[in-house]
Formats: C-alpha cells, structure tokens, sequence
C-alpha cells in the first residue's frame, strides 16, 4: 500500500465502506421474520430430537420459544438478518420475567445474551415467562 | 542468495475489491446465492482487522522465530521456480493438517471458527478471518518447514499465493469444475467445507490441493440433493466483529472456571469443539452419529414428517 499506516487503514476503510454501501443500494440489507414455517425448519435443522410443543411466535416476527412436548426443554429461534438461528435450553437454567407484554431471555450466550419476545399482552407475557422459568 | 518476494497479498487487495463487486452484480441479477449488507460489513472488518492485528507484535515474533530457525536448517533450499512450486505443494500439506487440527481442537477452533461464523457463503466470508491464532499456528507448524530449508521468506510469499487461491473458491456462483475438481481444491468443494449439514461436517480441510482430503479419507463430495447450509453448529446472534472474534475464547474461559477438575478444565480447551465431561453437549461426530441413527430410523419407520414439523399440541 502506501507504506503509511494510517493513510493504508482510511484506504481500507473506505473500501469497506464502498462494498458495504454497494451491498445495501443492491438490496441486500435483508431483515428474516420469524414465523411458524421458517421457525419449524431452522429448529428441524439445527436440533432434529427436540420436539415443540406449545410455541410463542413473537409480535414483531423477530424470535420464537418452542417449549418440548415433554417439558423439560425451550428451543429460542431469532433472526440475524436474514438467517434464523437457535438456542435449546433447558427449562428453568435461563432467567426469563417478563416486561410489559414482553418475554425477556437472558440467555447469557457470547453471542446472543438476550432475547425479548412481544407476547400480545401482559397475561401472555406473564403466563409465558412461568413457564420458561420451569 | 537473495530471496525477495513480493507482497502478494497487498497487491491483490484491489482484486479481491473488483471481484466481490462482481459478485454481487451478479448475485443481483442471478439471484443465486445470498448476500446480507451487516454479514458483509462484519466479514470486512474482520478481514481488515486480521491484517492489522499482527502489527501488534505477533508477526514480527512469527520472523524472528523463523530466522532462528533458518540458521538450523537440514538443506540449503535454493531461490529458483521448481523451489517455489515445492514449498507451495509443502506448505499446502502443512496447512491441511494445521486446518484439521483447527477443526478438531477446540483452542484452535475458537481462532478458525470466525471463518465459519457467517450463515453465508460469498466472497466476502473469505475475508471474514481471525484477529487471534494465526501466531501460533504459524510458529507450530511453519517453523518446521524453515527446519528443513525453505527460506521464511519464501514460506510467507507461498503462504499469501494460498490465501489468494482459496479466495475465489468461497463463491456459489461458480458450479463443478470437471476434472479440475480431482486435484484441486474448488467452489463446490470448499462448499461442502463450510456447510452444517452433518453429511458434510469435517470434510475438505485443503487449501489448494484436495488431494490431501482424497489421500486422508476426510473427502466429501458436494451433491445435487443436499444444498449445504453455511455456518456453525450453533450460528452466532450478533454481527459485532468484537463479539465474532473472541465469543469462542469467552466460551472457553467461562467453561474453564466452571470446570470441577483439572482434566475438564483441559477437555474443554483442548478436546473436540462441543466436548463436554457429561457429554451434554455434541461434537460434530456426536451430531454425525445422531444423523446417521434418525436417518437408520427414518428408513424403517412410517413417513411420519420431521419431529419440529409435527403439529404443536
């Protein structure tokens, strides 16, 4: 490059920038709603032996909670742009309470510490977050 | 003798710049393949910052370790073309093994696995690349090749040819290669590598040469009816670069200090990804067995659909 270290790094910057602005004016900043089919098939995917039960499907269409026929499990699937993906915990080994009408997950993963789920009311935020407290 | 070498890598910057704008004018118009604004600036950062992160002082720890050792070394290597070629052919064997060791060895993989942290497969996961790592896999098995006489020199110049060839192969745009795809490593082949499918998991660990994978038994070919999936066995939830590059290494240590006995403690930095002592957790084997059992199942039961796809109750 240049041989200036600082004047080599606005460069790359700037190219970052370039591709990232060319990625978006193409229409790739792309946001995945979470609903029952896409959420079915990530959690087939990602974790084929677990088996949903009763499911909260988020108002906003961006996570979902599958609680397991037997019980014991809650499998949390959210977006990432346009990718979904999962966590399978065990009842009652994440804090959930709930917020308002809202179902909140401290999932305390590196990567994804939290999680809020718009429940539709209180009562279902309230009702689901006993339950996902075990 | 003199061994001067350019550098590949800065040079080819602005190619890999042209290309990925290609790709992307090409996936507007085919359609085929996927690309995401926030993956694609988060695997530009990350490749940015993998080249500025040995200006720290691990790269010139890297040299001088290699010039210590050139001074010991078995054979004088010289500087000509069929030297080169060797150390390529070399240096491609020896980042095979460093490549299946950082699959199969969680410290390592919590370097490798920012590679494999995007849920997309496009030119710019290519430069989605570490900010750790690369130090010691470089001094462990780099150094032996300086041992027996390759020039550092000469191993940085091979080493930056193979990271531009494996460039161009992180791309869904390009199909089947013909006969190309016996010797060399490729699109389709590299898929397979980044995919989560269990059929493909721990497969096609080459650089250039998929001889390696062939001579090995870790070849898997991509095939028509199973599309891969990218990403990891439990993709990320964030596109912050910081996150993508040290969440693994967070993982680690938090597992350490949970750890009951100095041998977990050492499982869990140095036994397969997904090792845990009560074995709650899945490698990518414990999940390769699983898919092997419901598909043994699959095959005698009823067509009953998957278990997620069964009706809520």
């Amino acid at each position: 490059m240049t041989g200036n270290l600082y004047l080599d790094l606005l460069i790359s910057f700037g190219g970052v920038a370039v591709l990232v602005g060319v990625s978006f004016l193409l229409g790739a900043w792309k946001s995945a709603t979470v609903d029952e089919a896409a959420a079915c098939e990530r959690l087939d995917f990602d974790e084929p032996d677990f088996r949903p039960g009763e499911w909260l499907f988020s108002h906003d269409g961006s996570a979902a909670v599958a609680i397991s026929q037997d019980g014991a499990e809650a499998a949390f699937v959210f977006a990432l742009g346009d990718g979904l993906a999962t966590r399978r915990v065990k009842l009652g080994a994440v804090e959930v309470k709930s917020e308002g009408d809202k179902v909140a997950a401290r999932l305390r993963d590196p990567s994804k510490w939290s999680l809020k789920l718009a429940a539709g009311s209180p009562e279902e935020a309230v009702r689901w977050a006993g339950r996902l407290s075990g | 003798m003199d061994m001067t070498f350019p550098d590949v890598v800065t040079l080819a910057v602005p190619g890999f710049v042209l290309l990925v704008l290609i790709e992307m004018a090409v996936w507007r118009v085919t359609r085929r393949g996927r690309y995401e604004t926030r993956d694609s600036a988060a695997s530009l950062l990350m490749g940015l910052g993998s080249q500025i992160a040995p200006l720290f002082g691990g790269g010139a720890l890297v040299f001088a370790v290699y010039v210590w050792a050139y001074q010991y070394r078995l054979f004088d290597i010289p500087n000509t073309w069929w030297a080169v070629v060797l150390a390529f052919v070399v240096d491609d064997f020896r980042y095979y093994w460093w490549h299946r060791i950082s699959h199969e060895r969680r410290w390592f993989w919590a370097s490798h696995i920012v590679h494999h942290s995007s849920q997309h497969y496009n030119l710019t996961t290519a430069l989605r690349q570490t900010w750790t790592g690369q130090i010691i896999g470089s001094l462990l098995f780099k150094t032996p090749l300086v041992f027996l006489g390759f020039h550092p020199a000469m191993l940085i110049f091979v080493g930056g040819l193979n990271l531009i060839y494996q460039f161009w192969i992180h791309t869904e745009q390009i199909g089947r290669m013909g006969p190309l795809e016996w010797i060399f490593n490729t699109p389709s082949h590299h898929r397979v590598h980044h995919a989560t499918n269990p059929r493909y998991l721990d497969a096609n660990y080459a650089g250039a040469l998929i001889i390696w994978d062939r001579m090995f038994g870790t070849f898997v070919p991509e095939r028509d009816d199973e599309k891969p999936r990218y990403g990891i066995i439990k993709n990320l939830g964030t596109f912050n670069p910081f996150v993508i590059s040290f969440h693994e290494w967070f993982g680690i240590a938090r597992d350490v200090k949970n750890a009951k006995s100095a041998r977990e403690a050492f499982g869990y930095m140095f036994g397969a990804p997904g090792w845990s002592p009560d074995g709650s957790r899945l490698t990518s084997k414990m999940i390769k067995d699983r898919w092997n059992r419901m598909r043994g199942e699959g095959a005698t039961a009823s067509a009953d659909p998957p278990p997620a796809l069964q009706p809520a109750e």
